[in-house]
């Protein structure tokens, strides 16, 4: 090919592309979300619309396209409805702005509003560049009688995680709470009644679903073996033992009696595991549960979702927490939950206004919207529908809020490179609890440091 | 060739300012950072630390284990796709018919993208219900390949590297193919008619030909499997059976990405310091591969 | 009879030949059909391995297709892909051409400054490049992502040109000196239209890697009027994950994958014949 022949590619290229461009201009104003049906937004004014115009920029982990990108475009199309003074300036950034945040903020981009999970908000970005809420959470919300903002919201999402000065740095508006979701039709089918609360009563169901043909549990092996092992450990160790025997290179906490419980029951678990589930690599689990090949998974609010494809409509969801240990730390009331929350930025130069759009985005209608999308509402009197319809009483009666896989992730490499897949091996019956305990020992005297 | 100053100058200084502007203050920031305790990239709070951060990497389990990987990686998967590459390029120049044809099959698997491949591979091929291998090693009455769970941790990084490499023998023989093409073939009936054997042939002609070919080929598989990060990542990220030294670097970077699909679970914590270290240490490994690589295949000019 | 065996042999060996190649073929018609089948399925399908057993769904393509700036995303693509090759090629070729073809201090150096820079992890260099370009103002615009492709671009092309620039005869320029020629018309004039196939083969390596390029675009480009195909299919994609629409994913996942494939087609002669004209005496 010569010269001229890439030439005259390079140009026809280049007409190609500007016929393209006269076919559409680039489009800056968002396309406007559909509107609700339910009734409109009730304004309360409590800081006094300024009169001046005011641009807020807001970084969004959502992507436009997503069901929560649509409810925050909602919520921020009534906020500009209702104060038309004010732009918000919303750049959907999707899952990667957690490492973009702070280096943007670092180089002087002005950002106002940011999403994010509540943990990360509080700790690793913290009071250095997060505005304390305490002062505003004292607000009246919006569409209720008299509540302030910080009485809609369960205590638990609220107060979780503090920055290191002690305030409040986001107000959570996604949450979600891990639990065993299950098929009804096959607790039905097998004839198990009732949801275990104890471990005695989940083997009996388990045997049940075993004698009517369906494995109990699969979980995917790469992505959730963190939250089987660290969840299933607060039931019987407690978050802070657990951490405490990922760091330890002693390893004594192996021989304790809690663990060795833990180990045991897990054992006896393995056997309703489904054929295959070490192999698993997502979403090859959740899809076997929503296709009815196993009875049982253990995950986040956020799992239906993902499979309402492939579950189709007449799937029946149901949940029920980890049922307790005899004799263990934790109870059927603690559960490993977050929320992703909304914050102000430290550099932002309105942060009345940006609080008033917060206020809308945890107002009741938004919040319905999205329970509507198929995820769980921070507000106390929004329930949860749909699949996650068991998951609302539940969160009502939950006494305690553990993080992802009881922290184990924060205690060091241990827990992702030794903990994780002995305990696969453990739970899809590979390895016998005997087993398991002494070569997590070994492991702890070698690998910890 | 009378050496013009200004004209080198001219030529040269362009590419060099522009490949300074984008790595200088990225490289000088990085090599600075690597000897303080950082938890943000603005460099902000840093904590002097000496060598510490390289001591503590080299003394770091996972992050020296990650390099056993990339070896074994290299060792054996540089076996079979350049065993493969040679083998294809032997058996495309047999004189069959449709030889365009089978090099675009083989060099397909190539262009797929990192995420269809890998998809692919761990959602059909492993897939313990009704994966590819399953039904045909089942069908081949072979039980005992059919239950392999390809996927699972203690089996994981050779299901990556059979995948890897199935992926790559098609870049090289590419290469080897059209240096193989190069050969005369007036030299290889010379030697026929003198009585060489095939092996013969192979060995003392074809392959010295290809000694530069061979070479290339080696740099570039040497530095890609030094900086493998994409495919492993889509295979089984959480897995530390496929960490590798560059996921190790991103996980230090940016904070490890525990919690599922959803990003729910670790608070992501940063160390940019040692992440900057590990960084400079690969650095230094590619330069010194480089030029070991240059020092076993030196260069000739082959008279023929 | 000795004539008989030996074409059975032939045969035998030619057979066995076709059966490798054809059972290599079939195998890559079953794993990246399995894609291909799934983008035309539904989510279902692909789960419990029944692809397309309720027909063809083009739903899956449609949806992505109609995305809302599509059309705006592809034209900055190209924008981007067109304008980045040609930056690397008046940026590489003159400083390829030097540094293999003239003798002067700091050559070695200089080679190996290129050389350790295909070594550098792009992600060390992510953040602090993004500080510094949100510092400068150039993520605002086309200019950012432009100035790290064709800056970034540079390493690799000047290690490929190199290596041809070496295996052209030394005599070539020496004869146009003698005809009276200065170096740089020497250049021009002689090495350029000879290094045309390298020249090509490197513009469809680097076209290709920008339009597949990922990671920088996404921090670069903080504008929706300036995203990049990648980009904006990703997003659908990761749209698609939460819902657990696996077809749509693997149709967009085909719809990036196209014009690579296209591009590979139609160049693919070019690229194989010009590979080793870059690849030899490096």
């Amino acid at each position: 090919m010569n010269t001229r022949k890439v030439v005259t590619l390079f140009t026809t290229l280049l007409t190609l592309a500007s016929l393209i461009l006269s076919g559409c201009a680039p489009k800056t104003t968002p396309t406007p979300a559909e509107q609700p049906t339910q009734a409109p937004i009730e304004i309360l004014p409590t800081a006094a619309p300024t009169a001046e115009p005011v641009t807020l920029v807001y970084w969004s982990m959502w992507n436009a396209d997503e069901p929560m990108g649509k409810v925050m475009q909602q919520a921020i199309d009534a906020f500009q409805a209702d104060h038309p003074n004010v732009t918000i300036e919303v750049t959907w950034q999707g899952r990667p702005v957690r490492k973009l945040f702070t280096a943007a903020i670092d180089s002087g981009t002005v950002i106002d509003l940011i999403d994010n999970d509540t943990g990360r908000i509080a700790l690793s970005w913290g009071d250095k560049y997060i505005l304390g809420l305490d002062s505003y959470l004292t607000q009246p919300a919006i569409g209720t009688d008299g509540k302030t903002v910080a009485e809609t919201i369960y205590p638990l999402l609220l107060n979780q995680y503090k920055t290191a000065g002690g305030s409040i740095p986001s107000v959570p508006f996604n949450p979600y709470v891990n639990l065993w979701f299950y098929n009804k039709a096959h607790f039905e089918e097998a004839g198990v009644t009732q949801v275990p609360t104890t471990f005695e009563e989940w083997m009996a169901a388990n045997e049940k679903l075993k004698a009517a043909g369906h494995p109990a549990f699969t979980y995917d092996a790469d992505s959730y073996a963190d939250i089987m092992a660290g969840d299933s450990a607060q039931r019987y160790v407690g978050c802070e033992a657990f951490n405490a025997a990922m760091t330890d290179k002693t390893g004594a906490a192996w021989q304790t009696p809690a663990f060795v419980q833990w180990a045991k029951d897990m054992e006896a678990f393995s056997a309703y595991a489904a054929p295959g589930t070490a192999a698993n690599i997502y979403p090859a689990g959740q899809q076997a549960l929503a296709l009815g090949d196993v009875t049982m998974m253990y995950n986040g609010t956020w799992m239906p979702s993902e499979v309402a494809a492939t579950a189709g409509a007449d799937f029946q969801w149901g949940g029920f927490s980890w049922p307790a240990a005899t004799g263990g730390v934790g109870t059927i009331n603690d559960y490993d939950m977050g929320s992703q929350g909304m914050a102000i930025t430290k550099v932002t130069q309105h942060p009345d206004v940006a609080f008033e759009f917060i206020k809308y985005v945890v107002s009741k209608d938004i919040q319905t919207a999205v329970t509507n999308v198929g995820y769980a509402s921070s507000l106390v009197d929004v329930p949860w529908t749909g699949p996650i319809a068991d998951a609302y009483p539940l969160m009502k009666n939950a006494t305690t809020a553990y993080g992802w896989a009881c922290g184990g992730w924060d205690t060091g490499d241990f827990f992702a490179n030794d903990l994780l897949p002995t305990f696969t091996d453990l739970i899809t019956g590979k390895i016998t609890a005997d087993a398991f305990l002494t070569q997590m020992e070994e492991k702890a005297k070698v690998n910890i440091k | 060739m009378k050496t013009d100053k200004k004209m080198i100058f001219a030529f040269l200084a362009p590419a060099v300012i522009a490949y300074l502007f984008v790595s200088i203050y990225p490289v000088i920031h990085s090599t600075i950072l690597s000897f303080f305790e950082v938890s943000a990239w603005s460099g902000s709070e840093m904590k002097f630390m000496g060598l510490n951060n390289f001591i503590d990497l080299l003394q770091n389990q996972v992050f020296m284990t990650s390099f056993v990987k990339i070896g074994i990686i290299w060792l054996l998967g540089g076996a079979g796709v350049f065993g493969s590459a040679f083998a294809f390029s032997a058996l495309l120049t047999s004189g069959i018919r449709g030889k365009s044809f089978f090099r675009a099959v083989i060099y397909l698997p190539n262009l797929i993208p990192v995420v269809a491949a890998a998809a692919m591979w761990t959602q059909y091929i492993f897939s313990m219900r009704f994966g590819l291998f399953k039904n045909v090693f089942g069908a081949l009455g072979l039980q005992a390949l059919a239950n392999i769970e390809w996927t699972s941790h203690g089996v994981i990084f050779w299901a990556m590297l059979i995948a890897y490499v199935w992926g790559g023998i098609g870049f090289f023989l590419l290469i080897i193919l059209a240096g193989v093409e190069r050969v005369p073939v007036e030299l290889l009936e010379a030697a026929k008619l003198d009585g060489a054997s095939m092996t013969q042939i192979f060995v003392r002609i074809t392959l010295p030909l290809l000694r530069d070919v061979i070479r290339v080929s080696v740099v570039m598989w040497s530095i890609t499997v030094l900086n493998l990060f994409a495919f492993p990542m889509a295979f089984g990220q959480t897995y530390p059976e496929v960490m590798t030294p560059a996921m190790y670097l991103y996980q230090l970077a940016f904070g490890q990405a525990g919690g599922g699909a959803s990003g729910a679970g670790a608070n992501g914590v940063v160390y940019v310091g040692r992440a900057a270290a590990a960084g400079v240490i690969l650095t230094i490994i590619v330069v010194l591969i480089y030029g070991l690589l240059n020092v076993v295949f030196k260069e000739e000019k082959l008279e023929y | 009879m000795r004539k008989r065996a030996e074409k059975l042999i032939k045969w035998l060996s030619k057979s066995v030949v076709y059966l490798i190649l054809g059972l290599w073929t079939l195998f890559l018609v079953y794993s990246f059909g399995w894609v291909l089948a799934s983008s035309f399925s539904t989510t279902r399908e692909i789960f419990t391995g029944t692809l397309l057993a309720s027909g063809i769904h083009l739903n899956n393509y449609v949806s992505v297709l109609t995305t809302n700036h599509l059309a705006l995303y592809f034209r900055n693509s190209l924008i981007y892909c067109c304008i980045s090759c040609l930056g690397v090629l008046i940026l590489a070729t003159p400083a390829s051409y030097v540094l293999s073809r003239t003798n002067f201090r700091g050559r070695k150096i200089i080679t190996g400054i290129f050389v350790a820079g295909m070594g550098i992890p792009a992600m060390m260099t992510m953040i602090p490049l993004f500080m510094m370009f949100t510092r400068l103002g150039l993520i605002k615009s086309f200019i950012g992502l432009l100035i790290i492709y064709i800056c970034g671009a540079i390493p690799f092309s000047v290690f490929f040109l190199s290596g041809f620039f070496t295996s052209l005869p030394t005599e070539l320029e020496e004869a146009a000196i003698m005809d009276g020629a200065t170096p740089s018309q020497a250049f021009l004039k002689i090495m350029l239209p000879l290094a045309q196939g390298a020249l090509v083969t490197l513009t469809v390596f680097n076209f290709l890697n920008f339009w597949g390029e990922y990671s920088w675009a996404l921090i670069m480009v903080n504008n929706d009027d300036f995203r990049t195909l990648q980009i904006g299919l990703q997003t659908i994609i990761r749209s698609m994950l939460n819902q657990g629409n696996y077809a749509g994913i693997f149709s967009g996942i085909i719809i990036v994958f196209i014009p690579t494939l296209v591009l590979y087609i139609f160049l693919a002669e070019k690229i194989v014949t010009n590979i080793t004209a870059g690849a030899i005496k490096t």
